[in-house]
């Protein structure tokens, strides 16, 4: 019996050793974070839960933009940044100048929760190697007045000539070409851009505003501006939270999603405090913690972990419309996988739109 | 006495030598690099060539573009001044202590951010706004319509802007023509209307003209107006050179772009500054050719 009871509590010990180890073992070590400001990375509350944790320190630099970011990497950064946190559209261009590691995904605890269209997608991958832990998502979708009626269901909505001068658009040429190649039933990756230009220059006629925040979008609705548009997921999450009353509608015909991911940098002076941030930032509790305390920019974070979007309160996975965004069954236009020189082309053609 | 003739010749140079520095460093070097940026389509230290400029006229979408913001910017600069004129005129008239209130007065929006400025005129012509209440009760405006996010409006805020300015430099002409040379017009028989077309208007031509220019020049580079005010069919080129510097992230196309709307600029400017002698060789001409006769 005591024997038993004894061989128990070693058994305990033994399971709670690792974890303590673990935290033994970063204290003093130093990780350095590549991420946005203000979005989720440098949150005080949840680095104090990680440093508390590991027992390690967090130190945290910023990029102005994606290009900024595989720069900065590019400029000494490898060696000296741990993890930084690209957008799914830059993975594999990281990749491809070697500036992240493979990542093992049997050290990601979360992985088999992770939404399969981004774990699934080839664009974090090369060569056979993954290289980015997908992180948050959101949808560029509809949002319609409810005095629309009846409820539209696809995107052609915002081209019906009785729309004309109620139409928001967002200002940014790879969700516009995205969005039109969806309305047209073409392979958003891959579109006729003779087509989709045509169909761009229709939706103008209708276009009230192009908006490139979410301020522009709040002023011009809220004072009827406009009656419908396309929208982040977020921002229609926080408007109808102020009591707005929004419909969003991820159409039959297809919706644009973005990620944001993890990548680990090549050459990381500590691989396994990399992986612990990565496994502590994809983890149902740092959610948790990050979105349901105010703070910058967490209107804009659906996790991709489907896990921690069960685990949040409901009130905040409503407001950020995570629900229907995880459950979304139809077509999804994920914004990455463009090569350069075709973003580029998607540039000019969404430049000579709006110069017409 | 050389050395004092030698001093002498060296004042102006030495003197002038601040400005050409700064012109120098501010205009030459930075418009060089606008020419040579236009030239490399591939960055700064690829190959020359002209492709940012074949793009500009493949389409003849950027020439129209570059058209439309011209003619708005000189609608917008006539408009401001033909609304500066008659105020100018009565301050240049007024007694000392009321004119330099009411300039104090005018003077105060030219003090305001122009980003502010932009916000406020949003909420004054937004379909909620007494502006557009009272144009409903005159039956002039649907309800819930308004001139928000289209070109009209982006006029209307390069006017607000502009206004101040253009009234103080038409004041400071203004201020020159002596009232004694009225009075002499009056007491031959010249009205009102006489007077302010053969005194006031050729003696405040110059600054007219300097006004016109001042405005004019900004309001074609203009864009946070037509970003904000002006709605998708309102963009200006300005819009297109600040997102081909930004968002596009080819600054060669948006440097052609510049280039096209300097040289735009230009031109008109040439015009208007050459009206007046324009005008006056043609008088000239005629009073040469009438002298004979009479």
């Amino acid at each position: 019996m005591s024997v038993s009871r004894r061989a128990v509590l070693a058994a305990g010990a033994l399971l709670a050793l690792p974890s303590i180890a673990r935290a033994q073992s970063f204290k003093g070590k130093t990780l350095t974070v590549a991420s946005w400001q203000d979005y989720g990375a440098d949150d005080p509350a949840t680095l104090k839960m990680f440093e508390d944790q590991t027992g390690a320190t967090v130190k945290n630099v910023y990029f102005t933009s994606e290009d900024d970011l595989l720069e900065m990497l590019r400029e000494g950064g490898i060696g000296k940044i741990d993890v930084a946190l690209p957008n799914l559209e830059y993975v594999k261009p990281g990749a491809q100048q070697g500036l992240f590691a493979p990542i093992d995904t049997s050290k990601i605890t979360s992985w088999s929760a992770l939404a399969p269209r981004f774990t699934g997608d080839p664009s974090i991958r090369l060569n056979g190697d993954i290289y980015a832990v997908p992180w948050v998502q959101g949808a560029t979708s509809l949002a319609v007045n409810p005095s629309v009626t009846p409820t539209p269901n696809s995107w052609a909505v915002l081209w019906d000539p009785a729309n004309k001068g109620k139409v928001a658009f967002f200002d940014d040429p790879s969700t516009a070409v995205m969005t039109a190649a969806l309305y047209l039933g073409e392979d958003p990756q891959n579109p006729d851009l003779d087509r989709v230009r045509k169909a761009l220059l229709d939706l103008k006629a209708n276009v009230k505003l192009f908006w490139s925040s979410g301020d522009d979008w709040d002023k011009a609705y809220t004072t009827g501006e406009i009656t419908m548009g396309n929208l982040w997921s977020g921002l229609a999450g926080t408007l109808k939270t102020n009591g707005h009353a929004l419909d969003f509608i991820l159409p039959a015909d297809g919706t644009v999603v973005w990620g944001d991911t993890w990548a680990i940098v090549k050459n990381t002076p500590n691989p396994d405090l990399a992986y612990a941030w990565v496994n502590f930032l994809t983890s149902p509790a740092y959610f948790t913690q990050w979105i349901t305390k105010p703070g910058p920019n967490q209107e804009l974070a659906v996790p991709v972990n489907t896990a921690a979007v069960k685990a949040l309160p409901q009130s905040a996975a409503d407001a950020r419309l995570a629900g229907p965004l995880l459950d979304y069954k139809g077509k999804v236009a994920l914004q990455t996988g463009i090569a350069p020189k075709d973003l580029k082309k998607w540039t000019e053609l969404w430049e000579d739109v709006k110069a017409s | 006495m050389v050395r004092r003739r030698v001093l002498a010749a060296l004042t102006t140079p030495v003197l002038l030598l601040p400005a050409a520095a700064v012109l120098a460093l501010m205009v030459v070097i930075p418009l060089a690099v606008l020419i040579w940026f236009s030239f490399a389509p591939d960055g700064s230290d690829g190959p020359l060539s002209l492709d940012s400029y074949e793009r500009m006229v493949e389409t003849p979408l950027y020439i129209h573009l570059a058209l439309k913001t011209l003619v708005t910017a000189g609608i917008a600069a006539l408009v401001t001044a033909a609304l500066a004129w008659s105020p100018a005129w009565v301050l240049s008239r007024l007694p000392g202590r009321t004119r330099n209130l009411i300039l104090l007065a005018i003077i105060i929006p030219y003090l305001t951010s122009y980003l502010l400025l932009i916000y406020s005129i949003f909420v004054v012509l937004g379909p909620g706004s007494p502006i557009m209440a009272l144009l409903r009760l005159l039956g002039l405006a649907a309800p819930g319509a308004s001139i928000l996010y289209t070109q009209p409006a982006t006029v209307v805020m390069l006017v607000y802007e502009n206004l101040p300015l253009t009234i103080f430099v038409l004041f400071s002409g203004m201020q020159r023509v002596d009232n004694s040379l009225l009075a002499a017009a009056g007491s031959l028989g010249a009205g009102k209307w006489r007077r302010m077309r053969y005194i006031v208007f050729p003696l405040a031509a110059p600054a007219l003209v300097s006004a016109l220019i001042m405005v004019f020049v900004p309001m074609g580079g203009a864009f946070v107006e037509s970003a904000i005010l002006g709605g998708p069919h309102g963009l200006l080129l300005g819009n297109v050179i600040a997102d081909q510097m930004t968002r596009a992230d080819d600054p060669s196309f948006g440097s052609a772009l510049s280039i096209l709307l300097l040289l735009g600029t230009l031109v008109l400017v040439g015009l208007v500054a050459g009206i007046r002698p324009a005008l006056q060789w043609l008088g000239a001409d005629r009073r040469a050719r009438n002298a004979p006769a009479a």
